[in-house]
């Protein structure tokens, strides 16, 4: 009998706790209506990914899987733990206005080489603006809104996303954000303007003035502010001459025939018609890299001779990324100072800057998060999708942590929102 | 009893001051002996018994008769891992079913007097495993999804009775190592949400040495001490396979590689004492060379970009503190108990979910049957725990709290002639 009573108290203590357990914090939202949750910004806040940029009418990269793996849409996740909430996004189909994918890595030519991507395009489904949105949305990403775009009446013909905003013809984008009212909002606005410019090769154009960023950016605040309890997360801008999409080509080229490499400058023209060599401060598009050393536009090795360079749309110069970046320092500048101004007249911290510019800073060094590093290198650095632009659902994580580091940081909010885990999402897809 | 309940008592106090931070489970495994288990492990200085041809080879001499014992423990490790907070993730090990064996003899060669005497002792046994599992598609993936380290080895020692009071041996050790590293590789995610990963397995053979005194002033009264040097191990013809999609393969081609470590040398210090026949009360000190463990780094053939490794261990020796005892109920029955602290080598900066220690409590209890002289049977059942530690493994910025606990029974029996 004394044995059994010893089996038994052994196997009482076996099945009475294997695991340990740890007393897991609770989330809380604090003072942010995260049940009202509106995001507010352009392709990056729609969920824009693998983007096919040569298409004419700029508008691809935005389907079913890119936009479930929006960084708004991410954020939602997160809030939910803290409070029962329901986050609508446009509807959209399997492969939405298409997108690029990565077919197969080629053969390496020779030993010291590596293996190319061949990326396809998948095309746009058919009828993919038919949906209209029957509910509130909270993504009001809208793919292609430049900050001079905001106060522009917009129409479904010429827009056709625009309706599945749950946009009126003649209605702008403030009168949109106006109607909808948020409690918690996230602004991420001006990104499209640079990346214009960089697209357009340095086209000055394309950047508005300062003080037409600041004025429609305070109206941009001044409806999403309506609602006189709501709360913003306004995200300054990042530098994207340092996105993949420009700064993946080196100014030298691995020339190889035979397989024995040679280095080749890069040759280019200059903003001002200059041909030279490329320096380290330019910025070649992606896009270029396929045609480098093959007869493209005329003759000589497309890019290796000053006969033919790469032409000056492909390229933003030194000093063409100068001006992006005063540009840009300028808008960030406007940006603390007004989120500054409105939180001093509300006497209390109603808005966030989101320290975007900081963070994707750090991508050129790279940074390590639980035993991933992520950088901003092309394909391999897990947060830049296929177009070297827009984000990998990893990159969409890291930013939404962004969002939530800040929310998180910030002790008047109260708020104790769980970060995402990154290893969860996927980087790029390999076949 | 009561007198091992105040020993228990006394010893629980003295250590009460430093409670906190080898975690249940692993590496270091005295699983040698169910008796020996029953009573925490802190038989060092036990001198009659089969345990002793791997606790105490200057005591081999002593042990009354000769006999081989053979068993097995089965132990149940669990670890769960919750990120700092604000975060909520929590995730637990796959519990393992680990299960050393060993196999004790002692053998009297000549004639054993009360002066003099030359006794043989072998021992196998696993001196070192642990098997850290985690889900495959755990937060930690990129650090660690399995870390599993085997070992088995024989000792041989001789052991010479120098007087009524002295005894020493020496012995060699020589015996296998397998290793198992599993890990997901970032930036090869496939279509279908799989992450890539590489698994790395390799073994070797080496060997060691092992010596020890035992000294008996009184007949209440023993000290032993004992020492394992420790013992390198190279793997040079290791595989690393590499589980990748498609397009990927290139990129990442199965191949060899080598890692090489040293197993850390022990010195183990005992003390026996018996107040009275049927009482025996039993402490031991371990000194682990741990701090020989500072890198584990795999060196591949071609070597691949997106491997990270964090080769960095920097452990630290560390200390055991033991303390048992055995009661004898009657001719047949015995009764053990034991309670030890066993130190962490691994700092709070350096803390990997590839080996989630943390410096534990283990209490252990057991029971020794006799069906008569010559035949008996051990059981012993042992639980450890660690409380909660947080810590980081700095170099890959992974950290949170980490728990860990242990459940193990043993059994062994024993045939002395």
């Amino acid at each position: 009998m004394r044995r059994l009573y010893t089996w038994v108290f052994i196997l009482a203590l076996l099945s009475a706790s294997c695991r340990p357990s740890l007393e897991i914090p609770n989330p809380s939202a604090g003072i942010l209506a995260v049940d009202n949750f509106v995001a507010i910004g352009d392709g990056y806040t729609a969920g824009i990914s693998n983007a096919n940029l040569s298409d004419s009418s700029f508008l691809s990269g935005w389907y079913q899987e890119s936009q479930a793996n929006s960084f708004p849409k991410l954020l939602s996740h997160q809030f939910a733990y803290a409070k029962t909430l329901t986050f609508r996004q446009p509807m959209l189909s399997t492969h939405g206005n298409g997108h690029l994918f990565l077919e197969s890595m080629s053969q390496p030519l020779c030993e010291f080489t590596s293996s190319t991507p061949v990326i396809l395009t998948e095309k746009a489904d058919q009828g993919w603006t038919e949906s209209i949105p029957t509910g509130l949305l909270g993504n009001l990403g809208f793919q292609g809104l430049s900050i001079s775009d905001v106060t522009v009446p917009q129409h479904g013909l010429s827009s056709p996303i625009w309706p599945m905003l749950g946009g009126q013809d003649d209605e702008s984008y403030l009168q949109l954000i106006s109607k909808r009212k948020p409690g918690l909002f996230t602004l991420f606005v001006g990104l499209e303007d640079l990346l214009s410019f960089g697209l357009s090769g340095g086209n000055m154009e394309k950047l508005p003035s300062v003080g037409e960023f600041v004025a429609n950016f305070q109206q941009l605040l001044s409806v999403s502010m309506e609602d006189e309890e709501s709360i913003g997360l306004i995200a300054n801008l990042p530098d994207p001459g340092n996105f993949p999409f420009f700064k993946q080509i080196e100014p030298k080229f691995v020339n190889i025939e035979n397989c024995r490499g040679s280095l080749n400058p890069i040759f280019i023209t200059t903003g001002l018609g200059d041909v030279q060599e490329a320096r380290d401060a330019d910025r070649i598009h992606l896009s270029v890299a396929p045609f480098l050393g093959t007869d493209y536009l005329g003759s000589g090795p497309f890019g290796l001779s000053g006969n033919n360079p790469v032409p000056s749309d492909w390229v933003i110069d030194a000093w063409e990324h100068e001006m992006l970046r005063q540009q840009l320092l300028a808008y960030n500048q406007a940006i603390d100072s007004i989120v500054y101004t409105l939180n001093a007249k509300a006497g209390y911290q109603r808005l966030a800057v989101v320290n975007l510019f900081q963070s994707f800073d750090a991508l050129n060094d790279g940074i390590l998060e639980d035993g991933i590093d992520l950088n901003n290198s092309f394909l391999s650095g897990g947060i830049f999708s296929l177009d070297g632009i827009y984000l990998t659902p990893r990159g969409n994580a890291w930013l939404a942590n962004q969002f939530i580091n800040t929310i998180n940081h910030l002790t008047s909010f109260g708020a104790r929102i769980p970060p995402l885990d990154l290893t969860a999402y996927p980087g790029i897809r390999y076949p | 009893m009561k007198r091992i309940f105040s020993f228990l008592l006394f010893f629980s106090t003295v250590l009460g001051s430093s409670l906190y931070a080898m975690g249940p489970g692993g590496l270091q495994w005295y699983y040698c002996g169910s008796r020996q288990m029953g009573m925490g492990f802190s038989g060092v200085a036990l001198w009659d018994g089969l345990s002793t041809a791997a606790f105490n080879p200057g005591g081999i001499c002593f042990s009354r008769r000769s006999g081989v014992e053979i068993g097995s423990s089965w132990l149940r490790p669990a670890t769960t891992f919750l990120e700092a907070s604000p975060g909520i993730y929590v995730d637990s090990t796959i519990i393992p079913s680990l299960t050393p064996l060993f196999f004790n003899a002692v053998l009297h060669v000549s004639p054993t007097s009360e002066e003099k005497g030359l006794s043989l002792g072998l021992s196998v046994n696993q001196p070192f495993g642990t098997s850290v599992i985690w889900p495959d598609n755990w937060k930690g993936k990129f650090i660690s999804q399995e870390f599993t380290l085997n070992t088995y080895f024989a000792d041989i020692t001789a052991s010479i009775r120098l007087n009524k009071k002295v005894g020493i041996g020496i012995g060699g050790s020589y015996g296998a190592i397998t290793m198992i590293s599993r890990r997901a590789l970032r930036d090869t995610d496939g279509q279908n949400l799989d992450v890539g990963s590489v698994s790395m397995s390799g073994s070797d053979l080496t060997w060691g040495i092992l010596a020890g005194i035992c000294l008996r002033p009184s007949d209440q009264l023993a000290i032993s001490a004992t020492a394992h040097s420790p013992m390198r191990v190279e793997m040079i013809n290791g595989l690393a396979d590499f589980s990748v999609p498609t397009s990927l393969e290139n990129t990442y081609p199965d191949q060899s590689f080598r890692t090489s470590f040293w197993l850390p040398g022990r010195l183990d210090i005992g003390f026996n004492y018996r107040p009275e026949s049927r009482l025996l009360l039993t402490a031991a000190i371990n000194i682990v060379g741990w701090g020989m463990w500072d890198s584990l780094y795999y060196d591949l053939e071609t070597p691949v970009n997106s491997l990270t490794q964090y080769p960095e261990r920097g452990y630290r020796n560390s200390t055991s503190l033991r303390a048992g005892g055995e009661y004898s109920l009657s001719e047949k029955w015995l009764l053990r108990s034991g309670l030890y602290l066993e130190n962490t080598p691994v700092t709070d900066q350096q803390l990997s979910p590839e080996v989630p220690d943390a410096t534990s409590i283990g209490l252990t209890a057991g029971l020794g049957w006799m069906l008569n002289e010559r035949f008996g049977l051990d059981l012993a059942y042992q639980f450890s725990f660690t409380g909660e530690r947080s810590a980081l493994l700095a170099p890959a910025k992974f950290g949170g709290t980490y728990e860990s606990l242990l459940h193990s029974v043993g059994v062994s029996m024993k045939y002395q002639w």
